[in-house]
């Protein structure tokens, strides 16, 4: 007892000589020195890139997760995907903590993870960036789960999707998660006050101007369409293939850029930034999204993936969804195949080849793929699932707005072309950020769109 | 009282200067191992943190870098062939030091005038210190974020109150004031906070003396504050201009990769943020920091000859 009063009256003696030297550091102002230290020592860059021995050290087989860390870059999907996990965490008793990272940062932080060993268990793979993760060896391979595995078979997918996640041997890297596909979005109290139509499947692109065109206000009030340079998979690409144009040709060799039907498209295109969109500048600025849904913009085009954040807006009951546009190359007056086309893409849920426990992150790729659990994802609203048949209930998630529109395209109504890529799409950002001076000056459009060939054809030959 | 000064500027006051193990008292040495046991983390820091990714950044920029830091080829100085002949290098340099031009002067004339106003018996003085003082305690991001919707074309509370239609950061003529002018909102309270340290420094005579000879507050703000301020001033003018070089918060915030200003706006350190992540070529963005680097040690070098000469020492 005496003892322990003793120590105590020690404890507390030092705490005060302790608190008696910060006292006297900060009278001397060691902290302001301390911070200017920081500040002067500043930002030194590190780019961190470990030997690539670290991230298969990983794999001790045999060793139970008791969490999965599953990373994801769509907030709007979070808690449907966190509830379908939970469901499976009831059967296998693992755990799985679902995180958000923006796209962007995402990316950054699953290369940073995979540079340093440190990638999450399970993680969304996307077209743009799956060949460099397959190459690299840094996806757990899953043909011999698959084999052994009755719920997946991958004949029951959207056969384009398998493939992005397929390497040049043959082997699988991903099981699909979901499709998207791109339709018209459309205010309809800005089409009624302007005695329009809506927008239907008899629309080509050229009523899409003219409705646009009519649509635009010149006090920049109201604009008749956006659509900036970055919504290229939602934007100019499904325009460029309903014309018969291409991005880059099958063998990722070479750009269509400098197409004829692609500057054809483009044009097009350009006429539409010129006459119905809000200016570059402030479609830059604000996003295609933001305008549309608050009511500034008539049109815009979106894709399937917009559905959850939009139906939960409050005006969400103004807005209705069709069909693209189509494009009548022969000229017959009606929707001919290939006419009308949606750029549509897929994303595969993989593993790290570094996970810790490989069966149970199957177990749980298996879960998540399977009808039971593709049905399920598309019930709670989280997207359209990419097993062929499931989808349906997707559009009974919300009785605000119909999305007849996304699942019609892919049930025969329009052509589906998966989104054109190639293993370095550097071409894809740089050409974002090229566009900025044809929006601004629609002019050059043609002379941009060649310029964007020469140097994606130079960057695709390295 | 003016430790800072004292310690940036190291050649004063070295008191003790250089002293040998051997002939050191016991307690000079007990004293020696403390101190050295107490800068230790600072040390073990400083070399892990920030020299070893500087070494580690040179000698990346001599490598075409392959995907996750795997199969990085040798390339010698192909790299920074490609930088010196790159006009996107030279613009963004020319941005970035556009950007210190209005941030480093504005942002130390405004908190030295703060500063003068504030350090002067007043109400609400620490109050008012306080809210000049929080800029700098929100994060860059959020600060940045604020200001981006602040200046937007559509809805940007700027243009509803001007009753304007001015793209204000998407205008490639003027977005770089626009930045400019939230560097300096967002640094004003940092350098006041200093620059009220350093007016402590000043002797009351002087002030008292000045007024007997009926000088003007104006008279004794230049002829006193001013000069005597100087090594604070220095010292803020230093690290600022090394901070506003590796600008790149602010413009990552606030300027869209679409946004049609961006070419006029780019810092360095932005564009090795877009090869490096985006681009995945960090051998190139390695090259481009290292130039960075060697510029800000250009003028580092400049500044401390210049201190000989235009600071006022005690």
């Amino acid at each position: 007892m005496l003892e322990n009063s003793k120590h105590a009256r020690e404890r507390n003696c030092q705490t005060k000589k302790l608190f008696k030297i910060v006292e006297v550091f900060m009278k001397r102002k060691v902290v302001a020195l301390i911070l200017t230290a920081i500040m002067a020592a500043g930002m030194v860059t590190g780019c961190g890139s470990n030997s690539a021995s670290e991230t298969a050290e990983g794999n001790s087989a045999g060793e139970k997760a008791e969490v999965i860390d599953l990373k994801v870059w769509d907030s709007k999907q979070k808690d449907g995907i966190q509830t379908i996990c939970d469901e499976w965490t009831e059967t296998s008793g693992v755990d799985v903590k679902v995180e958000v990272v923006d796209w962007d940062n995402y990316w950054t932080l699953l290369e940073a993870g995979a540079s340093g060993g440190e990638m999450p268990d399970l993680f969304w793979m996307h077209s743009q960036y799956v060949q460099k993760y397959m190459d690299a060896g840094l996806l757990l391979k899953l043909d011999d789960y698959i084999a052994e595995d009755d719920a997946i078979d991958l004949n029951n997918y959207y056969q384009d999707i398998v493939n992005i996640y397929k390497s040049s041997d043959g082997s699988q890297y991903a099981v699909p998660k979901d499709y998207d596909t791109i339709a018209l979005w459309y205010n309809k109290s800005m089409f009624d006050e302007a005695g329009i139509a809506y927008p239907d499947e008899t629309w080509t692109w050229e009523t899409m101007y003219e409705a646009g065109a009519k649509l635009n206000k010149a006090d920049s009030s109201q604009y008749g369409m956006v659509g900036n340079t970055d919504a290229n998979q939602e934007g100019y690409y499904n325009i460029i293939y309903s014309y018969g144009g291409y991005v880059i040709n099958d063998a990722k060799d070479k750009s269509g850029y400098d197409d004829p039907k692609t500057l054809e498209a483009m044009e097009m295109y350009g006429k539409m930034i010129e006459d119905c969109m809000a200016p570059q500048s402030v479609m830059a600025e604000t996003g295609n999204a933001d305008l549309f849904t608050s009511n500034t913009a008539a049109m815009g085009m979106f894709g399937s993936w917009y559905v959850p954040s939009f139906k939960e807006n409050e005006g969400a009951s103004n807005w209705g969804v069709s069909v693209l546009p189509y494009h009548d190359a022969n000229g017959n007056g009606q929707c001919d195949e290939g006419e009308r086309v949606s750029i549509y893409n897929g994303l595969g849920w993989s593993a790290s080849a570094g996970t810790e426990d490989p069966d149970a992150v199957y177990d749980l790729i298996s879960f998540l793929g399977s009808k039971e659990g593709q049905l399920r994802q598309a019930e709670l609203g989280v997207t359209m699932s990419a097993y062929v048949g499931t989808s349906k209930a997707w559009k009974n998630s919300t009785d605000v707005i119909d999305l007849s529109a996304y699942l019609d395209e892919a049930e025969g109504a329009a052509t589906l072309v998966i989104m054109p890529s190639s293993r370095n799409a550097v071409w894809a950002e740089e050409a974002k950020q090229s566009f900025v001076a044809a929006w601004n000056d629609t002019s050059t459009m043609a002379d941009v769109c060649r310029s964007i060939a020469d140097s994606m054809n130079a960057s695709l030959a390295q | 009282m003016g430790t800072v000064m004292q310690m940036a500027v190291p050649k004063i006051n070295e008191r003790r200067g250089h002293m040998k193990w051997s002939k050191m008292t016991k307690g000079e040495k007990t004293e020696a191992k403390w101190g050295l046991a107490f800068v230790t983390p600072t040390i073990i820091g400083l070399l892990t943190l920030n020299f070893y990714p500087i070494v580690k950044t040179i000698y990346m920029s001599f490598f075409k870098t392959g995907d996750f830091g795997r199969g990085n080829t040798f390339v010698g100085l192909q790299n920074y062939k490609n930088v010196i002949t790159s006009g996107e290098f030279w613009g963004s340099l020319f941005n970035t030091v556009k950007y210190a031009i209005i941030e480093v002067p504005l942002s130390i004339a405004i908190a030295l005038v703060l500063a003068v106003l504030l350090n002067r018996k007043m109400r609400f003085r620490s109050g008012y210190r306080t809210i000049f003082f929080l800029p700098m305690v929100a994060a860059p991001a959020a600060v940045a974020m604020v200001w981006k919707w602040l200046y937007n074309q559509q809805y940007g509370l700027l243009n509803q109150l001007f009753h304007t239609d001015v793209s204000w950061i998407s205008d490639p003529k003027h977005a770089w004031i626009a930045l400019g002018a939230v560097g300096v909102w967002s640094i004003i309270g940092y350098n006041m906070v200093l620059f009220l340290g350093g007016l402590q420094d000043i002797p009351r005579d002087y002030y008292e003396a000045a007024q007997i000879d009926g000088a003007s507050e104006l008279h004794q703000f230049f002829n006193i504050t001013v000069p005597l301020v100087s090594p604070t001033t220095f010292f803020i003018v230093q690290t600022r201009i090394i901070a506003a070089l590796q600008v790149f918060d602010l413009i990552y915030m606030m300027i869209d990769k679409t946004n049609a200003a961006l070419k006029n706006t780019q810092s360095v350190v932005y564009v090795f943020y877009q090869y490096v992540f985006t681009y995945d070529n960090k051998g190139y963005g390695a090259t481009m920091i290292v130039f960075l680097l060697i510029f800000i040690m250009l003028i580092t070098v400049v500044l401390q000859k210049l201190d000989k000469k235009i600071v006022f020492y005690n």
